[in-house]
């Protein structure tokens, strides 16, 4: 700070000068200044005066029931709180047991199935499904074939395209014959079951953020 | 923090309900005086008092104990303390008003300045001297409140206000320059 110091600048220091609220150097310039200015020394002076009114300043009371009312506030919060939890550890439970229920249901009725469907002459009638999703896909794949073609006959650059098509034709044809097998249904209806089963069990709850459950789920 | 106060405050978080009274009981008065200086009115102080106890308790598991308990409580108070303010005035307090200092003339000098002759009176009683504290803004009240009656040094007072610290320091400089001056032109009048 400078040392010819004026008045004004003086008295914006002196506040924090006097709370000792300075660096060392600039209070002992403002020191200085003050010491030989008669003018920042009564400022300096009647600032001593007000910050020691001021530390007598008169509180206010607290309420006296401030505490109950705070204490009462986290009780229900609290109550509030636990039947919540009761509540969704209630309906986890119930979940979590229909899951399971489910989960055997599933596996017995997929280990009969074709048993019970071939007693009942309903075997070949279970395959329209999969045949009228088999019809789809050729036909998929065949406008996807006549239309890579044309394209393909006006611009030689959509050939990768074409090619892209004709190696991609086998992927769904895979999948469904791979789904018509006996072992990928049961496992397919084991991984719907199971994943339904651990959604329940470890769903995430308010109260319980950052748990296992909301982890596995957020990942 | 002190030793006695990290354990009040692990207490706290284990739920214990003495704990609690201990907390509220020990800080009541600050807290309550802060808001009252920010509210201006003592009803809605005990409100906010009551609700930053509430968000004191709920939220000490985010506490960094390294930082003063106190400075976080105060915290907490001046920012229900500025939401009550804007509710109760039924208009949007831009939040430079309070918490940033502008630069430029006072505000409030509607007193002259005090002359080079010109001394400061303070025989008056602690009563009518707060009544002038009473008469500033509310920003200005609640520096002063943090600075002398609590004693927090300018960087607590930054942290607590959300303030830079240059502010502090211009703002506890204006609210003396208002108080001197009413004071001496009330001296010079009576």
């Amino acid at each position: 700070m400078k040392e010819n110091l004026t008045c004004e600048a003086c008295e914006r220091e002196l506040i924090a000068y006097l709370d000792g609220a300075l660096t060392p150097s600039v209070a002992r310039v403002i020191e200085r200044h003050v010491t030989s200015c008669a003018r920042c020394a009564a400022a300096a002076d009647d600032y001593r005066a007000l910050a020691a009114q001021l530390r007598a300043m008169p509180l206010l009371m607290a309420p006296i029931d401030l505490e109950q009312r705070v204490l009462r506030e986290m009780r229900e919060m609290r109550e509030m709180r636990r039947s919540r939890r009761v509540l969704s550890t209630g309906w986890q439970r119930f979940g979590a047991g229909l899951a399971a229920a489910s989960f055997a249901l599933t596996v017995a009725l997929l280990a009969y199935l074709p048993r019970l469907l071939g007693g009942a002459h309903l075997l070949g009638r279970s395959n329209w499904a999969l045949s009228g999703l088999d019809v789809t896909i050729q036909s998929l794949t065949g406008f996807s074939k006549w239309l890579a073609a044309e394209v393909t006959f006006y611009e030689p650059t959509a050939r990768q395209i074409w090619f892209a098509a004709q190696s991609l034709k086998s992927v769904p044809r895979v999948a469904l014959v791979t789904l018509r097998t006996p072992e990928a249904q049961v496992a397919g209806a084991l991984l719907i079951t199971l994943g339904f089963a651990l959604y329940m069990m470890l769903r995430p709850s308010r109260s319980h953020e950052g748990s296992v459950g909301h982890v596995c789920l957020s990942l | 923090m002190a030793s006695d106060e990290r354990e009040l405050v692990r207490r706290c978080l284990a739920r214990e309900e003495r704990a609690y009274r201990e907390l509220v009981r020990k800080y009541q008065t600050p807290v309550v005086n802060l808001a009252w200086r920010i509210t201006g009115n003592p009803d809605d102080a005990a409100e906010v008092a009551q609700e930053t106890f509430i968000r004191v308790l709920r939220s000490l598991h985010t506490y960094d104990p390294e930082r003063p308990l106190k400075t976080w409580m105060f915290k907490i108070a001046a920012n229900l303390a500025l939401d009550s303010l804007r509710r109760r005035k039924h208009r949007p307090v831009p939040i430079g008003d309070f918490f940033d200092e502008d630069e430029g003339p006072l505000p409030e000098a509607v007193e002259p300045g005090p002359g080079p002759d010109a001394r400061l009176k303070l025989g008056q009683s602690a009563e009518r001297f707060d009544a002038l504290v009473r008469e500033m803004p509310e920003h200005y009240q609640a520096i002063l409140y943090l600075r002398y009656r609590e004693d927090l040094a300018y960087e607590e007072i930054a942290e607590t206000l959300s303030v830079p610290l240059g502010t502090v320091k211009v703002r506890l400089h204006r609210a003396h320059e208002i108080l001197r001056r009413k004071l001496t032109a009330r001296g010079a009048r009576s």
